[in-house]
């Protein structure tokens, strides 16, 4: 690329008659001297040698036929060329100076003629080593000066010069351009550049050695970690007119035209649907800049970050979160800091984009049901900068959620306001301890099986049902919700209905709701049954004779484990007996019944088929 | 090597629910495989139904009651399930029954039954006949007879009962194997990487498009970050070597590029790096060997064979080195 950049300085300097061959030698010297340094990798440089030796064999053609070129064209007898001013400019001084060259004849002087302005030296000017200089004193408007051999032989030369002075620029014609004169024509000091000393005087510009920055003039440039190639070339001229030009700082072309010059490969990159500002404008120097610097790519800052920030705001960075590009200051990580087909110059398009360092993370965004804000943006959630919140949410967790929860689940949102007891991670706002915010195979955005999420913090309730031989049904179904809340109720244990705590209470259906979500709430009420249970000897009912009692009817949970157990029916194996003792309970289940040893009271049996007499 | 398991594993773990997963069996009279009790009841519609009038198929049994708010939630959820899966399979064999028994909720059945699409009989159980004779102990509970009349499964209400239910159907119907039908319930669930070797892997891809932008001070450090957080990732380690080197800080390089060969012995990458290396250093014969392990690993990179023919070129050793040149220039032409 490099290579390809050198050959585009070396044909617009040849065709602007300036020495092709001593920028090449310049160029070929500096790449030469990288690659010494080792700057390329090995492969790339393989490849560089290719191309490079293709260019130097172009650039040797492209010089041969434009030193023929220039040949061919001072060939013809006596001509009167006008350095400067150029043609068609305008200039807000009274009095400007008119120089150029005279090929080709031993004219002594040359004839000057003004319309409009008059020449401050008079209707002729001396030819002094082949070159003329006279002062024109301008009138406002368009003055036509023209130069001519005074002996009428060689072909003459005539620029048109606008005069207004400042302030009364309005009036001039589109046509004419401001002229900007580098500073040593304003003293007539061809000598700066050009050998004059000879017994020839030669108006080419002094060799490679002698560079603009080899004087006092510009003997800072070039010195910086990071030089532009032509500075570092001392090629100036491939983008300055070293007399002056229609353009600020004397150069050939305007804004980035100047730079596509070389850089014509950018040219094409910049052409996408959205454009940096300063890109947009041609405004390259914005950014880099054109001669040298301490930092990479020549950047008008300390780093990248810094030069966004000359522009952009830097807030972005004093975020207590950032995210890692931002951290790392690679803007350009996600940006584009010419152009991109995507909105904000973004690199890539946006998942695309995001994936490229969440790689790790994609297979979670994957599963069968996604929440809906991954499938549209992930700035729905995510700030791409920083945040005053971890992941880079655009609020805290809870409020985020609930943003879009409260009107899509409003019981939900309710219950999570409103239950008394909450369930701590949606007391903290934690959503995320229990629901994945991208994609899972679970129903509820659930991160797994209900049992494994409950079990990750319920550990020692897993750990039991695990190792029990007999869970009640829902624990074995994955059905924590079919008595808990998830989110949170007005009962202890955020249960879906009161139950007692107590070992002895007082009967009452209501009190064991949450069991007759699911059991018959008959269960206890009807003292003879053949239907309700098969706790019973013959038909009494020893679920009502244990329960239904006041005040010393027993709970539910007196015998039975709520979550898992190692006896049928997941019955206990002790009940405690005031707070410091517990009575063991045998519990054998009977073909057509069961026997009960326990500390409550002496073994007893029951039969449904032959009831056993108490 | 932990860390290879982990992305051997594709962060995913199976949740299995087998297709025997039910609480202990749902009736307190019948076991698994006893002949379904028939029963003959009166529906909604005031039709007689029997259970052996659907002898031959495969029937699912759901018996309800909507006698408490949730009960009413759970049976309206299981009857849609259940229909889904008859407009599904009952071209195919499948046919279903509910038994409800609430007394004097014939309308409310109805009703309920109607909301929640229900296409096959409401039966109402008012004197829990069916109740008592099948000892039923949860509601909703729902059964499922075999083509042979026997009592295949029994389940009570759990989220997942329609992908349950669907599975033993298709079993029984003999449209799947029950191996087959059990590998569709699997759910796998994503096992989260530890923290910190999520946030190397972010380092060390944020480090890799800051080589892309040509900015390799700065992927240095996502690379060093990586490092630190895993320090057991070979790319990591590598990628490190391969800066140290273009910095110039070849026993760095030579130390992270031997700790990324031993995790990662088969990296023509770090083999490739310390041949360089040793050329730099000028330790000729080193950088051979390297250069020519990378090679067998990986006998298409032009790059290496580039640097085995300097090495070969700085011993003087110019057959060698130019066979070396031409395979390079080989490659890069054919790329």
């Amino acid at each position: 690329m490099r290579v390809g950049r050198m050959m585009s300085v070396a044909r617009h300097i040849t065709f602007r008659k300036f020495r092709f061959q001593e920028f090449v030698t310049l160029s070929l010297k500096a790449v030469l001297e990288r690659h010494e340094k080792g700057r390329h990798g090995p492969g790339e440089t393989i490849m560089r040698r290719r191309v490079f030796f293709l260019s130097v064999v172009a650039c040797a053609a492209i010089a041969l036929l434009a030193g023929f070129f220039t040949r061919a064209v001072g060939a013809g007898d006596g001509k009167i060329s006008i350095v400067f001013p150029s043609s068609n400019v305008y200039v807000t001084q009274p009095q400007i100076e008119v120089v150029g060259l005279v090929k080709g004849t031993a004219a002594s002087q040359v004839r000057v003629a003004v319309k409009g302005g008059r020449a401050v030296g008079g209707e002729t000017a001396p030819v002094v080593k082949n070159a003329f200089a006279c002062a024109i004193e301008l009138k406002p408007g368009i003055n036509q000066i023209s130069i001519s051999d005074a002996a009428g032989i060689s072909e003459g030369s005539s620029v048109s010069v606008f005069f207004q002075t400042e302030g009364n620029q309005k009036t001039r014609p589109a046509e004419f351009s401001p002229y900007y004169l580098h500073s040593p024509l304003k003293k007539r000091a061809c000598e700066e550049c050009h050998n004059l000393g000879g017994a020839v005087p030669s108006y080419k510009r002094m060799g490679p050695s002698a560079t603009c920055m080899s004087g006092e003039c510009h003997k800072t440039m070039g010195q910086a970690a990071f030089v532009h190639g032509p500075v570092a070339g001392g090629t100036c001229v491939a983008c300055h007119n070293p007399h002056g030009s229609k353009n600020p700082y004397y150069r050939a072309r305007t804004d980035a035209q100047e730079c596509y010059v070389c850089h014509e490969k950018q040219q094409t990159d910049f052409a996408k649907a959205n454009k940096h500002k300063p890109v947009a404008n041609g405004h390259c120097i914005d950014c880099h800049d054109p001669h040298q610097s301490g930092t990479k790519f020549q950047l008008k800052a300390a780093s990248i970050q810094g030069l966004c920030f000359n522009c952009h705001d830097g807030k972005l960075i004093k975020e207590p979160y950032l995210h890692g590009p931002v951290a790392a200051g690679g803007c350009v990580v996600c940006h584009n800091p010419h152009a991109a087909n995507q909105p904000k110059l973004l690199v890539n398009e946006e998942r695309v984009l995001c994936f490229t360092c969440h790689a790790e993370s994609k297979a979670r965004f994957e599963l069968k049901n996604t929440h809906k804000p991954v499938t549209e943006s992930c700035l729905k959630c995510h700030r791409p900068h920083g945040s005053i919140d971890p992941m880079l949410l655009v609020k805290k967790e809870s409020e985020l959620c609930l943003s879009c929860h409260e009107k899509l689940h409003p019981a939900v949102a309710k219950t999570i306001k409103d239950s008394t007891v909450k369930h701590p991670p949606v007391a903290e706002g934690k959503c995320v301890s229990c629901h994945t915010p991208h994609s899972t195979n679970f129903e509820k955005q659930l991160k797994a099986s209900m049992q494994t999420i409950c079990f990750t913090c319920h550990a020692e309730v897993g750990q039991s049902v695990k190792t029990s031989k007999y869970p009640h049904g829902p624990v074995k179904d994955n059905d924590c919700y079919a008595c808990h809340i998830s989110h949170g109720s007005n009962n202890p244990k955020i249960l879906k209905n009161y139950f007692p705590d107590e070992f002895y209470t007082a009967y009452a259906t209501e009190k064991y709701a949450i069991c007759f979500d699911c059991h018959n709430k008959n269960i206890a009420l009807e003292e003879l049954t053949t239907t309700l249970t098969n706790f019973r000897n013959g038909n009494r009912n020893l679920h009502f004779l244990h329960v239904n009692k006041d005040p010393k009817g027993r709970s539910c949970k007196a015998c039975h484990e709520v979550h898992a157990g190692n006896q049928a029916k997941h019955i206990r194996e002790e009940v405690p007996f005031g707070s410091m003792w517990s009575y063991p309970i045998n519990y054998t289940k009977l073909e057509t019944g069961g026997r009960c040893l326990v500390g409550c009271h002496k073994p007893k049996e029951y039969d449904r088929m032959n009831p056993v007499a108490y | 090597m932990k860390r290879l398991l982990y992305i051997a594993s594709v962060m995913l773990a199976a949740f299995l629910l087998p297709l025997n997963a039910s609480s202990a069996f749902a009736f307190r009279n019948i076991a698994e495989g006893d002949k379904a009790p028939d029963f003959a009841l009166l529906s909604v519609d005031g039709q007689s139904v029997s259970l052996s009038s659907y002898s031959g198929k495969v029937v699912v049994l759901i018996l309800w009651s909507a006698d408490t708010e949730s009960k009413e939630q759970r049976a309206s959820e299981l009857l849609s399930a259940v229909q889904s899966v008859v407009r599904k399979y009952g071209d195919k064999g499948l046919a279903a029954l509910s038994v409800n028994f609430d007394k004097d909720g014939r309308d409310r059945a109805a009703a309920i039954a109607k909301k929640a699409g229900a296409s096959f009989p409401t039966l109402m159980d008012e004197q829990g006949v069916v109740y008592g004779t099948y000892g039923v102990f949860i509601l909703p509970t729902v059964g499922i007879i075999g083509k042979d009349g026997r009592l295949q499964k029994a389940y009570g209400y759990t989220r997942d009962i329609e992908r349950m239910l669907e599975g033993e159907v298709e079993v029984l119907l003999g449209l799947k194997t029950k191996e087959e039908a059990e590998k569709e319930l699997i759910r796998l669930e994503v096992v989260e990487k530890p923290q910190e070797l999520k946030d190397a892997d972010r380092h060390l891809n944020l480090g890799r498009v800051l080589l892309e932008r040509r900015l390799p001070d700065q992927a240095r450090q996502e690379f060093e970050k990586a490092a630190e957080l895993d320090p057991s990732n070979a790319e990591t380690q590598i990628e490190l070597g391969l800066l140290l080197i273009e910095a110039e800080k070849y026993d760095d390089a030579v130390i992270r590029l031997t700790q990324g060969l031993e995790l990662d012995s088969k990296s023509a990458k770090a083999h490739s790096g310390l041949g360089l290396v040793y050329l730099r250093k000028n330790e000729l014969d080193k950088a051979a060997d390297e250069l020519a392990w990378a090679l067998e690993i990986n006998p298409r990179d032009a790059r290496t064979y580039y640097l085995l023919g300097t090495v070969h070129e700085k011993k003087g050793e110019k057959e060698k080195a130019l066979e070396q040149y031409k395979k390079a220039l080989k490659l890069v032409f054919e790329d």
